[in-house]
């Protein structure tokens, strides 16, 4: 107890310097310890910036877009990664409608006798369907085909309907006004797979749709419009439909996953594809989130230089703070103390400063932040900092204290 | 005396100055790296910043002036949904005066004369090598070939929008001259056609001089043919209006040969002249989707007005009304033969298109401040016009600029070419400019709200600076959405879009649609300052730590001198200069520790940054390439990722500064004591 007495009245004494060492002990456990938090804090910031830039992709070929070709299983398989927030596609099979054809291909005297007539004749795949052909396309949204965004807001509604028929599986088409219907019919037409050398001996299919709009439509071929997955229900496994998507796009769920999603790609040969390339147009999320990551790996590169030279600082204040005892370890050697004991006397002092220091330090940090103290670090600045006053005095002690006490520097 | 005594009582304890070299030296490297970092977190956070840009786009949504006036006139109900306009009564003032607008770039479409370069349509993607004019007409003077007269079968026939083929048998031509001077003729069909309005700048194809039956008695020599034909003679030389519809190569020459007819797909080139006369036989409700001429009328209305468009070259040339008239149309035709569509810009970042950077610049690069202010003769071409004019960055075109009615409309501008229209107009300023990017853009849906003619970006487009074209003044300068953009500033979009509100920006307009972009920055900006706040932090927590251990370091020297400041003045020194020689001790430690600490700091911080720079870039492998090959030429990010020097110097002078002024104050305190007093204190 006398000696704890001892110990705080020489401490006391030497207040100034003892307070000036505990300022530092707390601010370099503030700095410590807050350093880290300050990374992960950037890193959580800079995914947060990223999150409004939009970031889209969409499959292309290389000479002729017309030739694009998405298999189910590649968009599947992009779904499944959870990167891809949303895709936009559109698939595209060859058609005639069979009333056209019973007009034109139909024989016999009445109109029962010339549609069995027809329907009999399909059953063959190497009848002829002379009608006019057109494309039936599956979309499941309006921004998939250009000619359907030319027709927004110029289309009859079946009741109850609008747009957003594309994103269910209905098996319900828009189709051209010209063709005789209205909204709420039902038309037959026959899907054929895209046409092969111009020969009609592939599998085809009878089918029928509603017709929940219509709209005017100038050109000679017909076009109708049905919802994706209602066209994928139909003919995706079918044998003989070679069924795929043609226009293709998506957009980025998370764009922190933009690298991982590449991987994904380039995992499939999709950059440099001969037949089918993904382009990611990242260029604005680039253009914003690159100095932020520059600057993160700049944050995180400095950490351990700085831990290092504040470990540094410490460990050498503590040494001259220890070295200005000298006089007081010759003396206290001269009145018989072993010099283990001096060691650890002084070490207990600065053991005691450096408790201070650091418990303030995680103190405030408590008070500040509520939390995250990482112990290593505290340990860390505790042994630096002893570390420093051990070796000074243990070079005090090792030489003579005679030439201790005449040296007067 | 301050050598002699400081000197050697510094090297008497040369481990404790050694040490106290080191501790300055730590600081400063300290306090160096903190303050780098700072400044790169600070310029990287701000260059993310910059990276967004927030623009307004105004459209002015009604019935076009075009539609309802040829609804009006033929009697149709107008099939067009409503469009976005042009506006004349729209008050730029007004606009500026609005919360956060930065600049407004409001843009003219101008029309180019370019002397030797033929304006084509893009190349078909099927057909890459071929070519078809923008402005297919021509006057030619030509004779038939052979001794018989032939007589040719003129009789206008509509079905549709086929051209119509009045000659079953070919005859053989020889041309004698052209107006244009740019086409084999020997190769080509030849559409006689009309003259395209050129007097009278009004509507496009109703001016012609019609052959009446007087003339047309005359131009048949008075021999007596059925009311639809004509004779052609030998050796007489005639004057026709033509028109070639089909695709074009270059001939080794530098002319044009029609390689494929497309109208007429079952004839070939064979060198025979064809009469035929296009009735542009319009279904009105086709254009009209389609947005694209300005119409004339139905079918029959179009062929009831058409001409003959052929004159024997003796009757024009005796009759100088006639031959003035066709004078001025050769020089119109050679005019619109070679113009180009060309828009001036102060931003072309801010272009619909191109701020959705579904346009962006291919090859070369973009303008820069100083040719937008300084109004330089720049310009940025399309890849496609770049291509078929074998344009290339660095190659300088002559520009002649004329204002057309067909650069007015946005509307109207869908791939189209201007057309040299009003002769007396003339040019209102020329000059080289020289071609510093080319761009491209991308078929895709920008998945923007804007109007398709607002965001429709004309494959033909030449961007120049505003400033580098003189007499703009003079140019119709009607306000549309395609053509007008506003830069806010970061973050005042709100505060604009609710002010923009409480005003009326145009009368004429049914709606004024305001759309804002600010690619996510309002999302962004939050995490940004953040970010800042944080670099700020880091900085203020360095300044303190350096504080503490600067006032800590000079304590410990000033200390260490006290007892030799006591018994200097014991021995007759005063105090200030026992003071001077503790002060000049402490520049001896700190001039060779600042140095040496601030230049391990620098160098630290540099080398970091560049193990950072030249090492993987998680967003940027070398295999992503591929994703962005489609976009051409990249835009370099930049980064700020170094060590100033400049920073480093006031990083030193800081961590000096701090420890002067702490052995300052300690020597103060230590003076203000008695010697023996001093030399007493353990």
């Amino acid at each position: 107890m006398r000696g704890f007495q001892l110990q705080l009245r020489m401490m006391l004494r030497r207040r100034t310097g003892n307070a000036l060492t505990v300022l530092l002990l707390v601010v370099t456990t503030l700095f410590l310890l807050l350093y880290p938090g300050i990374i992960t804090g950037a890193e959580e910031k800079m995914v947060e910036a990223g999150k409004g830039i939009l970031v889209s992709g969409w499959a292309y070929h290389p000479e002729d877009d017309q030739f694009v070709s998405v298999p189910v299983e590649l968009r599947d398989g992009m779904m499944e990664t959870g990167y891809v927030k949303s895709y936009i596609a559109r698939s595209e099979v060859q058609f005639s409608a069979l009333e056209e054809i019973i007009q034109k291909q139909g024989e016999g005297d009445t109109p029962e006798a010339r549609r069995a007539f027809v329907l009999e004749k399909l059953q063959r795949l190497s009848y002829i369907v002379t009608a006019s052909k057109g494309s039936f396309f599956g979309v499941n949204d309006v921004a998939a085909d250009p000619d359907l965004m030319a027709l927004e807001g110029q289309i009859t509604w079946l009741e109850g309907y609008d747009f957003g028929f594309l994103q269910g599986n209905e098996q319900a088409c828009l189709y051209p006004a010209h063709r005789g219907v209205e909204p709420g019919d039902t038309v037959e037409v026959l899907l054929n797979c895209p046409l092969n050398g111009g020969k009609y001996d592939q599998d085809r299919l009878l089918t029928e749709f509603k017709v929940v709009g219509t709209f005017a439509w100038g050109a000679q071929d017909p076009v109708a419009y049905c919802p994706l997955a209602a066209m994928e229900t139909l003919v995706a496994d079918r044998d003989g439909f070679d069924y795929d998507m043609n226009r293709f796009s998506f957009v980025m769920e998370k764009n922190e996953k933009i690298p991982a999603l590449k991987d994904f790609f380039v995992a499939q040969e999709l950059h440099t594809g001969e037949n089918l390339r993904i382009a990611i147009d990242d260029r604005m999320y680039e253009k914003a989130m690159a100095p932020l990551e520059k600057n993160l790996h700049l944050l995180q590169g400095l950490q351990y230089i700085f831990y290092v030279l504040v470990m540094m600082l410490g460990f050498f204040l503590c040494f001259l703070a220890a070295r200005r005892r000298k006089p007081e370890y010759a003396i206290m050697r001269l009145l018989g103390e072993p010099a283990a004991q001096v060691v650890l006397k002084s070490l207990v002092e600065q053991g005691i400063l450096c408790a201070v220091g650091v418990g303030l330090g995680t103190v405030l940090l408590l008070l500040g932040k509520g939390g995250g103290i990482d112990p290593t670090v505290c340990l860390v600045i505790v042994l630096g900092y002893c570390l420093g006053a051990a070796l000074a005095v243990g070079l005090t002690v090792r030489v003579d204290v005679m030439c201790v006490l005449r040296d007067k520097e | 005396m301050y050598r002699n005594i400081l000197l050697p009582q510094l090297k008497r304890a040369p481990w404790r100055t050694a040490l106290f070299v080191v501790l300055t030296a730590i600081a400063a490297a300290f306090f160096c790296l903190s303050v780098n970092l700072y400044q790169n977190s600070r310029r990287n956070i701000q260059m993310s910043g910059d990276a967004y840009s927030t623009v307004v786009h105004l459209e002015f949504i009604g019935k076009s002036k075009a539609v309802k006036e040829a609804a009006e006139k033929y009697g149709m109900s107008i099939f067009e949904p409503n469009a976005a306009l042009d506006v004349t009564d729209f008050s730029l003032q007004q606009l500026e005066t609005l919360p956060g607008v930065e600049k407004i770039d409001l843009r003219r479409y101008l029309a180019a004369y370019i002397p030797g370069h033929f304006a084509y349509t893009p190349p078909d993607i099927s057909f890459t090598t071929i070519l078809k004019p923008g402005h297919a007409r021509d006057l030619i003077r030509f004779k038939i070939i052979g001794s018989k007269p032939v007589v040719v079968n003129a009789k206008v026939e509509s079905t549709g929008n086929t051209n119509l083929l009045f000659e079953e048998d070919p005859i053989g031509v020889q041309i004698e001259w052209s107006a244009t001077g740019a086409y084999e003729y020997a190769e080509w069909y030849i559409l006689v056609n009309w003259i395209e309005s050129v007097d009278n700048g009004g509507t496009r194809i109703s001016e012609c001089y019609p052959l009446q039956q007087a003339q047309k008695q005359a131009f048949n020599n008075g021999i007596a043919l059925a009311e639809d034909e004509i004779i052609l003679m030998p050796g007489v030389e005639y004057l026709a209006s033509v028109e070639m519809n089909g695709y074009f190569s270059k001939t080794s020459t530098g002319k044009y040969y029609l390689v494929s007819q497309y109208h007429k797909s079952g004839i070939h080139a064979d060198g025979k002249l064809h009469f035929t006369f296009d009735s542009y036989g319009l279904d009105l409700k086709q254009y009209l989707k389609t947005k694209r001429y300005i119409l004339s009328g139905p079918s029959e209305v179009a062929a009831a007005d058409q001409p003959i468009g052929i004159w024997r070259w003796e009757d024009v040339q005796n009759d100088p009304e006639l031959l003035a008239y066709f004078e001025r149309v050769e020089e119109a035709y050679q005019y619109s033969s070679h113009s180009f569509y060309v828009t001036t810009t102060e931003d072309l970042f801010g272009v619909p298109r191109f701020y959705t950077q579904s346009a962006f610049i291919s090859q070369g690069r973009p303008f820069t401040e100083t040719e937008y202010q300084n109004g330089d003769r720049v310009c940025i071409v399309s890849a496609d016009v770049a291509e078929t004019q074998g344009w290339k960055v660095g190659d300088t075109v002559p520009m002649h600029f004329y204002s057309s009615d067909f650069c007015a409309d946005a509307n109207r501008r869908n791939d189209l070419f201007p057309t040299y229209t009003k002769r007396n107009d003339g040019f209102f300023d020329q000059g080289e400019y020289t071609i510093v990017g080319i761009w491209d853009q991308l078929d895709i849906n920008s998945g923007s709200s804007l109007k398709n003619t607002t965001e429709h970006l004309p494959w033909n487009e030449i961007y120049v600076p505003s400033s580098s074209v003189q007499n703009l003044d003079t140019v119709d300068a009607p306000v549309s959405g395609s053509r007008l953009t506003v830069h806010l500033e970061n973050g005042r979009m709100e505060e604009f879009l609710e002010a923009a509100a409480k005003v009326t920006l145009s009368e004429s307009a049914d709606e004024v649609r305001i759309t804002a972009f600010d690619q996510g920055y309002s999302q962004a900006q939050d995490s940004l300052q953040s970010m800042l706040g944080t670099a700020q932090f880091l900085l203020v927590l360095s300044s303190v730590l350096l504080v503490v251990a600067g006032v800590l370091l000079a304590f410990f020297y000033t200390q260490s001198q006290k007892h030799n400041m006591a018994l200097m003045r014991l021995l007759g020194c005063n105090r200030r200069q026992a003071g001077s020689m503790a002060m000049l001790g402490s520049l001896l430690i700190l001039l060779p520790g600042g140095l040496l600490g601030a230049a391990a700091g620098h160098l630290l911080t540099d080398r970091v940054a560049s193990a950072i720079l030249n090492g993987t870039n998680t967003l940027d492998k070398p295999e992503y390439a591929g994703f962005r090959e489609i976009f051409g030429v990249q835009a370099e990010v930049e980064f700020a990722l170094s060590a100033q020097p400049a920073v480093s110097a006031v990083a030193l002078a800081v961590a000096a500064g701090l420890f002067l002024l702490g052995c300052l104050g300690f020597t103060l305190l230590l003076l203000r004591k008695e010697p023996r007093e001093a030399l007493a204190d353990k």
